[in-house]
């Protein structure tokens, strides 16, 4: 009897053949997000190109944890892919936190271009790693709420700030700029907020009018202080189960969504911006005098933290890059 | 005292132990000490360090990462004590082959569910972490294999039980390679994932992946049914949910590493969780003191002649520390023991009510402000936290009011005075005696409150306090009492954090396969009628509470049912209202409600007597639920 029931099991084992490619991608984003509808709009591309071959399942609102989770979710084969930011993309190789250090780019034409020249120096350090990324864009840009009004680089000293999630490396940034960060612990951030333990929140646009935080920190500074950088990375695993005649088109069509998601990333910040205006967000505007401030005193904390938070190499690509772009301009 | 003896009392009685026995103890005490100590001390530095400039951040995750060990230490010595949650419904049976037969089958399954559990988290351990992940220079891969080591220990732990002397070698040779084998089998994916990073053909090892999910595909429905048996015959609660959750997992051809992955998420995520065993060490070390009976003599002689004020004291005190938690559980842990002595001292209201009342009385506190669940499910609805928080005080009001009608009913029917006619100056006197117990609740509002300390913090500082005022200024604290106390608050952290990890991984299930999307589809498609549609929510979510902690359930299921209120014209201030509130009640739904499983854990109580306990509770606070979600007036009586 054990014989023959082995025999089965080792007949089924033989019989069953490969099914089509299901990926299970995780996203942080809102189903009912710009991001949400532009992952929507990625699946049924895919999907048409591939013949229904190529399945994209969408874990939004996070249900699959932060991007530390769906990393280790990616690693132990229960997600195939997942949409990160800078911070995710850190964990990966820590180099990639660079392209989020604050005040480096001036504006977003900078940090755009920037990006399309160093994508293949990013790309390959992915690759390495066992992970492909599809597409890459903006997804924000960081910005300072506080329960008073703060523009200067000596008021944002003063304050109790934090930033979602746990990074140390971020933490320790913040020191070197002489913030006195506090440490945020996921949900607890809003609490802090809201008993005052934490009076000021660097977050983009759309997150703070997601979580509301015009009632506990009403004043926004327009400072751009660091952008953050998107990508959606599968494992190198699952990208090479994809027929190879595929890839190109499927890179193509992520690139076409990215891109239409690019052009309309800042009126996706001033629709959120206007929406918590209306809830009594107040603008504050940084001057001139305030803004030079904060880019000597954050390039003086960056070139500290070459080496031990930012990558040198990279740094200097960068810098290179910004050099020549802004000789152009001029 | 008269509270429920715990398990470290209950050891006291035993014959005195041999010295390698005592060795064991002693080293068991030792860890503990140190994993609670650490605990205690890097929530306190870093709220000292948050007022020194400059001073170096302390990482959040290492107060998460002792919660993992914690866990895992607490389930080691629950194993040895055998005192993991179970429902043991033949443990009274008279004929001893039988019985023999059912504890034997409990514990064959038991083994290979250690095994699978211990190759799903060495599988975790050695893949789900990146090269450069540390922890304070550590990498997180050499942090996480505590997990297997842990399921290790506990396996042979198990065998050891399970092998007694007399047996005969082929048993014990059976025993061990055949659980390890089961075990194996069942977390093939993982195990093949792990081998595949080396040079071998992963085409061959895809087909092997899709073959075994085949197979699992035929066996999971008999393999759920045997483990449901299972927890008939007494198998450890978190070996039934994570039993399942493994053949579940594998059913649909998912690495059992998901388990893993969920539980050290929760586990080592350092926020509200890891408040839990600090204040359940609060907790024993106040009903180890005489502090209950300085409480009950404040109730007694002050506060006039007010029928069911102990209850009152007892529902008010623990909804308004859930708010705070945001986690009923939480409060039982924490308030409970105190709470139980106060009301089992007071003669009025007997051992069902004082039990059912404790584990149903944190429950309104969800709705009430500044509850994070609130808050949370105003950010996800995209509706104002303070309409929110207006929307929630009736309703709350109404489940409180519920719970302190049925205490005055009970008080009243007793016939026994909870008033003592005293003189004003013994008044003051039961007022001064007590006057240490009643600034710690203050103590931990204020802290809270003023944003000076974060829940963990706080529950740290309420440690230290305890032990200074009961050890230092009491002296009611003896060195036993300390290590009954932190004993017992590490069985109770590790095996309610083991049930925990192991729903997580379930609901997580039912993430991955999309279950609750399938469900709104589903009354989509066939309901038309808003009330029929209120009904179904009610019971539904009355299932999620069973399963799925607050938190994940807002993430997981709001955004899914606010379509579905949108379409039948439903409030998102009532639909916040009717979802935590029914989630609340889910709670304590019987049999698996989260709460009596914690309650009957933290009280030392058989879940079959707290069914009892709770029932008249659980219908009263349905009834109020159904009120609640019927009448939108209720949700909307103070917005504009």
């Amino acid at each position: 009897m054990k014989r023959i029931t082995m025999l089965l099991i080792l007949v089924l084992f033989l019989i069953v053949p490969l099914s089509s490619l299901q990926i299970k991608l995780g996203s942080q984003a809102p189903e009912a997000s710009p991001w949400g509808d532009a992952l929507k709009e990625l699946a049924a591309e895919w999907l048409k190109i591939s013949n229904g071959e190529i399945q994209i399942r969408i874990f939004h609102n996070a249900v699959a944890g932060n991007e530390d989770d769906m990393l280790r979710k990616m690693r132990i084969g229960q997600l195939q892919g997942a949409v990160l930011t800078t911070n995710g993309l850190g964990l990966i190789d820590k180099a990639l936190l660079t392209l989020s250090a604050p005040m480096i780019f001036k504006d977003r034409n900078e940090f755009g271009k920037t990006i399309e020249l160093v994508k293949p120096d990013l790309e390959n350090r992915l690759v390495v790693k066992g992970y492909q990324p599809i597409v890459w864009n903006t997804a924000g840009w960081i910005h300072f709420f506080s329960k008073t009004k703060l523009t200067s680089i000596e008021q944002a000293r003063n304050r109790k700030l934090t930033i979602p999630g746990n990074s140390d490396d971020l933490f320790k940034m913040m020191q070197t700029m002489g913030f006195k960060p506090i440490n945020g612990q996921g949900l607890e951030v809003l609490t802090a907020l809201n008993s005052g333990m934490v009076d000021t929140i660097l977050l983009v646009p759309f997150a703070a009018a997601g979580y509301q935080l015009f009632g506990a920190a009403p004043h926004f500074s327009d400072l751009e202080f660091a952008p953050i950088l998107g990508s959606i990375v599968l494992s190198t695993q699952t990208w090479t189960r994809i027929p190879a005649n595929l890839r190109p088109q499927l890179m193509a069509a992520a690139a076409k969504i990215a891109a239409k998601l690019d052009s309309r990333a800042v009126d996706i910040e001033k629709e959120a911006i206007t929406a918590m205006v209306k809830y009594g967000l107040i603008v504050n505007r940084t001057s001139q005098s305030e803004l030079a401030e904060w880019q000597k005193e954050a390039a003086m904390a960056v070139q500290k933290s070459l080496g031990t938070i930012y990558d040198k190499d990279l740094f200097n690509t960068i810098q290179t890059i910004l050099t020549r772009l802004r000789s152009n301009r001029e | 005292m008269e509270t429920t003896p715990t398990t470290a009392d209950q050891s006291a009685l035993q014959p005195p132990p041999t010295a390698r026995q005592a060795a064991i103890t002693s080293a068991s005490l030792t860890i503990s000490l140190i994993l609670f100590g650490l605990s205690t001390f890097l929530p306190l530095l870093s709220a000292i360090v948050r007022f020194v400039p400059n001073a170096p951040l302390i990482d959040g995750r290492i107060t998460g990462h002792l919660m993992l060990f914690l866990s895992l230490w607490g389930a080691i010595i629950a194993t040895v004590r055998k005192e993991h949650l179970s429902i043991q419904l033949f443990q009274n049976l008279k004929f001893e082959r039988l019985r023999n037969l059912i504890q034997r089958t409990s514990w064959y399954l038991g083994l290979f569910i250690s095994v699978a559990l211990f190759w799903a988290s060495l599988c975790f351990a050695l893949l789900a972490f990146g090269p450069d992940e540390e922890l304070f220079g550590i990498p997180l891969t050499v942090v996480a294999m505590s997990m297997p080591l842990g399921f290790l220990f506990i396996y042979l732990i198990e065998l050891k039980q399970t092998i007694s002397k007399g047996q005969v070698l082929w048993w014990k040779l059976f025993a061990t390679i055949s659980t390890f084998i089961v075990g194996a089998i069942l977390t093939l994916p993982s195990i093949l994932t792990l081998v595949s990073l080396g040079n071998f053909d992963s085409e061959w090892f895809n087909s092997l992946s899709d073959a075994w999910t085949s197979t699992m595909e035929w066996l999971t429905m008999p393999f759920v049914i045997l483990i449901l048996f299972g927890a008939f015959l007494g198998l450890p609660l978190y070996k039934v949910i994570g039993g399942i959750s493994l053949v579940l997992f594998a059913g649909i051809g998912s690495s059992a590493s998901i388990i893993m992955e969920e539980s050290y998420r929760i586990l080592s995520n350092g926020s509200i969780l890891a408040a839990i065993p600090l204040f359940t060490l609060c907790g024993f070390l106040l009903s180890h003191a005489k502090s209950p009976q300085r409480i009950v003599g404040l109730i007694e002689k002050t506060g006039g002649r007010f029928t069911g004020k102990t209850a009152f004291v007892t529902i008010l005190s623990m909804a308004v520390f859930t708010t705070f938690t945001g986690a009923s559980g939480v409060t039982i842990l924490a308030l409970g023991s105190l709470l139980l002595g106060v009301l089992l001292k007071n003669k009025s209201y007997g051992e069902t009510f004082s039990y059912g009342l404790i584990t149903s009385a944190p429950g309104p506190g969800i709705l009430l402000p500044p509850s994070l669940a609130i808050i949370l499910y105003a950010s996800t609805a995209q509706v104002s936290i303070l309409d929110m928080f207006k929307a929630g005080i009736l309703p709350g009001l109404i489940l409180m009011l519920g719970l302190f009608g049925m205490g005055i009913y009970k008080s009243f029917r007793s016939g026994t005075k909870e008033h003592k006619a005293v003189s004003s100056s013994e008044k003051k006197g039961s007022f001064t005696d007590a006057i240490g117990e009643l600034i710690l609740p203050l103590l931990i509002f204020v802290l809270l409150f003023t944003g000076a300390a974060n829940l963990v913090e706080t529950a740290a500082l309420s440690v230290v306090y305890v032990l200074i005022y009961l050890g230092l200024f009491r002296r009611e604290l003896n060195i036993n009492a300390l290590k009954a106390s932190l004993t017992s608050a590490a069985i109770i952290a590790g095996g309610v954090f083991i049930i925990l990890a192991m729903s997580r991984a379930l609901s997580y299930y039912s993430v991955d396969t999309g279950f609750p999307q399938l469900l709104v589809e589903w009354i989509r498609s066939s309901i038309a009628s808003p009330w029929m549609f209120i009904l179904l929510l009610n019971l539904i979510l009355l299932l999620v509470g069973c399963i799925m902690d607050v938190y994940s359930a807002i993430y997981i299921i709001v955004p899914l049912i606010l379509p579905l209120g949108d379409i039948f014209g439903i409030s998102r201030l009532h639909l916040g209202i009717i979802f935590l509130s029914n989630l609340s009640l889910g709670f304590i739904t019987p049999p698996v409600g989260l709460n009596l499983f914690l309650s009957s854990y933290r009280f030392n109580r058989p879940m079959t007597n707290l069914y009892k306990d709770i029932l008249p509770f659980f219908l009263i606070q349905l009834i109020l639920v159904v009120l609640i979600s019927f009448v939108p007036w209720f949700s909307l009586a103070f917005i504009p």
